[in-house]
């Protein structure tokens, strides 16, 4: 076992982690910042594993940004007054985000970033009937783009600042002092040696839940998630946590605008009609959609690639230097698609679940309810409601993933900063690291012989359906509820005989945890906004409101807050 | 099942595809200075060993029939 002392610890090493270790180190010298990853800061995580776009006001209104997206986006669902300042503050993090990496920002020959309004809008149809699109420069927010290997020169720049790094330890639980924190535990991921950390402030940036379906986003176990259930913190928007993308049996790779070219079976094109008016990316109408005329016995759906407008524009950032100049990441997708589209033997689509949970409760110096508890990044996209009525990113954004996670890290490193710097180190319990360790290592002692892999299917029957987790009824959620309920008993079953098997058990805990707390949520709200559909209800509720999730005495407990709208500049 | 295969011929030993896999599918054995895959059925194809390898000693075979997806509860549990 090792101790260690540290004043901030930084649980989680990709772009919101780093976004935090550094900001609060700049601004606190003094204090000690350390980044536990479980895997290597550098490397791991999924934000240089994706398009490496990134949202930035640009040349728009901040303000504006604020009203389009209550409205259109957020169904003013958002905290608008954390809205705001995500959008006032956005464009300085994508500066910072080019210094700390080195210029790894793609930029005009004059040195300004480069920047794209990707997505296009149907506009009408030509005497011939074919679709017309226009250039929706209506949208006021833009892309840049940043080369897929920034993690690792922002890591360097992180270790020259000052900070602290130790990878391949996965930490799985909070160290209490009353009510505040005082530490967490963690073990090694190919040893199995505990560490012991003391400190004053914890940031969360673990990432969201995603249930290990789509393979990009496999490494978000939701592990911090769990952590910070455990240690009492509040949940909201759990609901939210069920975005999918357009995906293939063949080779599960993401598509998008997949709805302006979806069709039946009978070759209906069923897609496009979810796509007039504001869409700036992928709805739930068009997965229920899907759903539907599976279930009315129109399906397999079929992704006509040749009719999807967005293509130009993919095909032009992904794999390609004709706009954007990123060898590498170019290389990464190059790969990626040689492999995936070489095995493509059907133009049949289907939604593949992403699920992106991050009900992690945070206000606007992103701070939990526990004291001394903070998050940043996906872990805490949806808790925030910056974005309000969607799933976290791309929260019907893209681009908001890598944005939300440098600015939210930015947020939390000087709160956690200021936090620590006025308050003295808390006691460490050795009950609690005993308890802890009890829970980590149990999967070693059991009586069962399931293995992880064996089990984790049980929870994607659950959680895939998009009868169970987007286009919801309250009959078919408590059937998930009870299914969770049943997983939650059969668990014990899962026998660990490594390290690697022992964080997959810890994994499945976090699962079913997020599970739970996302149907149960599911049934409290009684509408459809936004990304929340219910089958049952499908009109928005006239009053507005937050629904909460708290851990007390090891119940699920729920509570409601209404949206201050009276308080807010938009409204209704 | 996916497939890493590992030319050790080629590798140096500089840890780079063990750091680089972000879901523990590879470990390092630190005395032979080699990787291990000793996950492959939990790879996800990101590729990330084959393509940060700077001496081009592996490569990453999909297998995607194999990837773990609930294809038949794709729209409804039971």
């Amino acid at each position: 076992m090792s101790n260690i002392t540290t004043d901030i610890l930084v649980v989680g090493g990709s772009l919101a982690g780093l976004a935090t270790a550094i900001t609060a180190k700049e601004g606190n010298p003094d204090l000690d910042v350390l980044v536990v990853e479980k895997y290597t800061t550098g490397y791991a995580g999924k934000a240089n594993r994706g398009a490496g776009i990134m949202d930035m006001i640009g040349e728009s209104d901040p303000e504006d940004y604020v009203k389009y997206h209550t409205h259109y986006i957020g169904e003013y669902l958002n905290d608008q007054d954390a809205l705001r300042q995500y959008a006032n503050t956005l464009d300085e993090g994508v500066a910072l985000l080019d210094k700390w990496s080195g210029g790894k920002v793609d930029k005009n020959p004059d040195g300004s970033f480069k920047t794209l309004k990707w997505l296009a809008q149907i506009t009408g149809e030509d005497e011939n009937g074919k679709r017309t699109f226009d250039e929706p420069d209506h949208f006021p927010w833009t892309l840049v783009c940043i080369e897929l290997d920034y993690l690792l020169p922002i890591r360097r720049y992180a270790q020259k600042a000052g900070v602290k790094f130790i990878d391949r330890v996965g930490v799985v639980d909070l160290l209490k002092d009353g009510d505040r924190i005082a530490g967490a535990v963690g073990y090694n991921i190919d040893t199995e040696e505990q560490m012991v950390f003391s400190c004053k402030s914890v940031v969360l940036c673990t990432g969201s839940q995603n249930y290990r379906v789509m393979p990009m986003w496999s490494p978000g176990r939701g592990e911090g998630l769990a952590a910070a259930w455990r240690a009492g913190a509040q949940f909201r928007n759990c609901e939210f946590g069920s975005f999918y993308n357009w995906t293939s049996l063949d080779n599960f790779e993401s598509n998008m605008g997949v709805e302006f070219a979806l069709f039946n079976n009978k070759g209906e094109n069923v897609g496009e009609q979810h796509t007039r008016g504001e869409h700036p990316d992928v709805d739930a109408n068009s997965l229920a959609e899907c759903y539907k005329q599976v279930m009315a016995g129109n399906g397999p759906m079929h992704y006509h690639q040749q009719e999807n407008p967005l293509m130009p524009y993919l095909s032009s950032v992904l794999a390609s230097d004709s706009y954007f100049n990123r060898p590498y990441a170019d290389d990464f997708w190059g790969r990626l698609f040689f492999n995936a589209y070489s095995q493509q033997l059907s133009d049949v689509c289907v939604p593949g679940l992403i699920g992106e949970f991050s009900g992690l409760k945070v206000d606007h110096a992103f701070a939990t309810t526990v004291p001394g508890l903070f998050a940043a990044g996906d872990i805490c996209y949806g808790g925030s409601s910056t974005a309000g009525a969607v799933p976290p990113p791309p929260g019907r954004v893209r681009g908001s993933g890598l944005a939300f996670a440098q600015y939210s890290g930015r947020m939390a490193g000087p709160s956690a900063a200021a936090y620590a710097a006025g308050v003295s180190q808390g006691s460490v319990d050795p009950d609690q690291i005993k308890a802890i360790d009890d829970r980590f290592m149990a999967p070693k002692h059991s009586k069962g012989n399931v293995k992880v892999m064996e089990f984790i299917p049980e929870i994607h029957k659950v959680m895939q359906p998009l009868g169970n987790s987007l286009y919801r009824k309250e009959d078919r959620i408590e059937k998930a509820i009870a299914r969770i309920e049943q997983l939650k008993k059969d668990v014990v079953n899962v026998k660990a005989d490594d390290a690697h098997s022992l964080f997959g058990a810890n994994e499945i805990q976090s699962m079913l945890i997020c599970a739970e707390l996302f149907f149960r949520s599911s049934l409290l709200r009684k509408e459809s906004r936004g990304w929340f559909l219910r089958e049952d209800y499908p009109e928005k509720a006239e009053e507005i409101k937050w629904y909460t999730m708290q851990n007390i005495d090891g119940k699920m407990v729920s509570g409601e807050q209404k949206v201050p709208m009276d308080q807010y500049k938009y409204r209704p | 099942m996916n497939k890493i295969i590992v030319n050790e011929e080629l590798c140096v030993g500089c840890q780079i595809c063990f750091k680089s896999c972000f879901i523990d599918v590879i470990k390092w054995d630190a005395e032979r200075r080699k990787p291990v895959v000793k996950y492959p059925e939990e790879c996800v194809q990101c590729g990330f060993c084959e393509l940060n390898c700077p001496k081009r000693a592996l490569k990453m075979e999909p297998d995607y029939e194999a990837y773990m997806f609930p294809r038949e509860h794709i729209f409804t549990m039971d």
